[in-house]
């Protein structure tokens, strides 16, 4: 008796035979594909709990309780501040009696001129200055979490060994390897737009919730820079760029663990270590998040030492925008042509 | 002869442990259009590199390789849509559903979302969509494997090793499923080191030892060649160590076989002739024909591969039938 699997197909050719898939269509699937993925529920569940957890420590922060406690601590400082300049000049005059220097400052007066509302941190919480202040700090977090989603998205095909199974399918490894990376930023940028947005309605709910009441006179909070939205646009830049480089670490060292290696390695030996222990510093224009730092801030300062005709001593450099994204592009073009060329060339198994 | 695949002087090797491995070495080859092609040769011998060769997968360091006439891998994408493979074991997305698997690889190459319901029925895993395929046995992922080949409705399939690992009703299933597909004027190329199975389904065969071809054509051709002039009965009487006296003493020359006497013969009436005549009746007479194994063992012990090719006909002795 045969038990065969395949039985004659009665119908036309043209009606049996597959009919091809456009570039857009090969996107799709990978994005389909990324969406059916555990890891990217699970990177999901992450973001939203870990931008919770951050909202509600901004809440915390803001609340009108704690801000009452720091205005409390504010006019004692302003209260005590006459009494610290007077004992202050009158050590001024015991040292200068002392040593017989009559030209001796202690700066008291500089110490009598409390700090300002402002200067203190005391502002009326408003929900795109709490918005900033998160955002710049979990624009970091979502960048990993792009990186890491784009390096297993490809890098757990080659594990599980369904990557020589899919190009039996698309042999056009160029081709397959621009959907995998468009996938990846996609992913990336669903990532960071998710973070974003959570972080917006949470400041938004902190502000609403922590509005203080008419007893508390605050000033308002400094005006932003920037519209919050070029500031998303940056962190969602970012997080596409991640979420591309991932990929393409994926395609050049085709297993997840080794990519995180990897990139744990180099965070750990060259942006710990050598970046900070070389040449006194002057190495960190060079360094990877240092130019993630001026990208997102829009400029950013170091350390370095410099050296004059008889003695050296650190100074503060700028490093500025531009050389933060110019730095990151040509970072991620590297990558990407290093992890296409690798595709391309290189056997599956 | 219209062929589905040709190789000429296709050479591969790999870099390990900082020397060279030659995995195959002036492989030329050619695998007719329809019916079922295997391609036998000992573990190690090149099979699974020349498919991935053909298939994109490695690229050879010289050598050409065509499909349905089409260079590859340059013009593989002009055919790959006829060509349908599995390369040694299913490989598919351990943590999604078979359904999952099989949607992707559709929707990638543009077939209609019911062609997967259809493979997936057509291989008995219709109710097993929704498993995830980590979950699977090995016959299932075999299954699936073909079920993801039948998608695209091809004209060659190529199978690597497909039996390895499967339980009895899944070899007969498998193997029944490439004597269809051949039947059905399609082309399969087999890829096995049990020769026994390929013996039963394959129209012509590709015998390769050392990344080499060793041997090519028809498995009659082939068989014929083994076994010309060798034509052996096998013999089971009462009393084995007089039958073999007397067999001996009328000039027939044999082996003994446990209990029985082989006897080479071009007329097995001349042997019952010559035991009756003694008083002794024959109780079995059986043709002993030269099989593959036996072609197989004798070709590649002629290259010097004897402990491969014993392992590839599963360690058993060649019955002395080469």
């Amino acid at each position: 008796m045969s038990s065969t699997l395949v039985s004659p197909d009665s119908r036309p050719r043209a009606d049996r035979q597959p009919k091809g898939t456009s570039f857009a269509g090969l996107v799709g699937v990978e994005l389909r594909r990324l969406w059916w993925r555990r890891l990217t529920k699970v990177v999901v569940a992450a973001v939203v709990v870990f931008i919770g957890a951050t909202v509600y420590n901004a809440y915390n922060e803001s609340s009108p309780e704690r801000i009452a406690q720091q205005l409390d601590s504010y006019r004692i400082m302003q209260q005590e501040a006459p009494r610290m300049v007077e004992e202050c000049h009158k050590q001024e005059a015991i040292e200068r009696g002392r040593s017989g220097d009559p030209t001796l400052d202690f700066g008291c007066d500089q110490q009598g001129q409390a700090p300002t509302l402002e200067q203190m941190g005391l502002a009326l919480p408003l929900a795109d200055t709490i918005t900033e202040g998160i955002a710049k700090t979990i624009a970091l977090l979502l960048a990993f979490v792009a990186l890491l989603l784009g390096a297993s998205f490809v890098g757990a095909e080659f594990s599980t060994g369904s990557m020589g199974l899919w190009l039996t399918f698309q042999p056009r490894r160029l081709r397959v390897a621009a959907s995998k990376l468009m996938a990846a930023a996609a992913g990336g940028v669903a990532i960071a737009v998710l973070g974003l947005v959570l972080t917006n309605l949470g400041a938004r709910m902190v502000a609403v919730v922590n509005r203080p009441g008419s007893d508390l006179q605050l000033p308002p909070a400094p005006a932003l820079e920037e519209p919050l939205a070029v500031l998303g646009l940056r962190i969602v830049a970012l997080a596409l760029g991640a979420g591309v480089v991932g990929a393409a670490l994926g395609l050049l060292l085709r297993h997840t663990a080794a990519i995180i290696g990897a990139v744990l390695g180099f965070a750990v030996v060259v942006e710990g270590i050598v970046m900070q222990a070389f040449l006194q510093g002057r190495l960190q224009p060079w360094s990877v998040l240092k130019n993630i730092e001026a990208f997102i801030d829009r400029g950013t300062t170091y350390l370095a030492e410099s050296c004059g005709p008889s003695s050296c001593d650190y100074t503060e450099r700028t490093l500025s925008y531009t050389h933060g994204w110019v730095f990151l592009l040509v970072v991620a073009l590297a990558v990407v042509l290093a992890g296409v060329a690798a595709f391309r060339r290189r056997d599956v198994t | 002869m219209d062929v589905a695949v040709r190789t000429v002087n296709l050479r591969k090797t790999y870099l390990s442990r900082g020397s060279r491995r030659v995995a195959v070495t002036g492989l030329s080859m050619a695998v007719p259009l329809g019916g079922v092609h295997g391609f036998l040769g000992p573990n190690g011998s090149g099979k699974t590199t020349t498919i991935r060769m053909l298939l994109g997968l490695a690229r050879a360091d010289s050598g050409t390789a065509e499909v349905f006439g089409e260079a590859v891998p340059k013009r593989l994408p002009h055919v790959i849509d006829r060509v349908g493979a599995i390369v040694e074991s299913p490989k598919f997305f351990p943590a999604f559903t078979a359904r999952q698997n099989l949607t992707l690889l559709a929707s990638a190459i543009g077939s209609p979302r019911h062609r997967v319901d259809e493979v997936l029925e057509a291989t008995h895993l219709g109710d097993r969509g929704r498993d995830r395929y980590s979950g699977f046995s090995l016959g299932m992922k075999q299954r699936l494997a073909i079920a993801a080949t039948l998608l695209k409705d091809p004209d060659l399939l190529i199978f690597d090793e497909p039996t390895n690992g499967l339980d009895p009703a899944g070899i007969r299933e498998v193997r029944d499923t490439m004597r269809t597909l051949g039947e059905q004027g399609k082309t399969v190329l087999v890829s096995s080191h049990i020769l026994a199975e390929v013996e039963q389904v394959a129209d012509t065969v590709s015998i390769i030892g050392h990344g080499s071809l060793l041997a090519e054509g028809r498995v009659s051709d082939i068989l014929g060649g083994a076994g010309a002039g060798t034509a052996q009965v096998r013999v089971g009487v009462a009393s084995p160590e007089r039958a073999a006296e007397l067999l001996t003493a009328d000039g027939f020359t044999l082996t003994r076989d446990d209990a029985y006497l082989v006897v080479a013969t071009d007329d097995p009436s001349a042997v019952t002739r010559s035991l009756a005549g003694h008083g002794l009746y024959v109780a079995e007479l059986v043709p002993v024909r030269p099989d593959l194994e036996s072609a197989f063992l004798a070709l590649t012990a002629d290259e010097g591969l004897g402990s491969d090719a014993d392992r590839a006909a599963g360690g058993r002795p060649s019955g002395g039938a080469a």
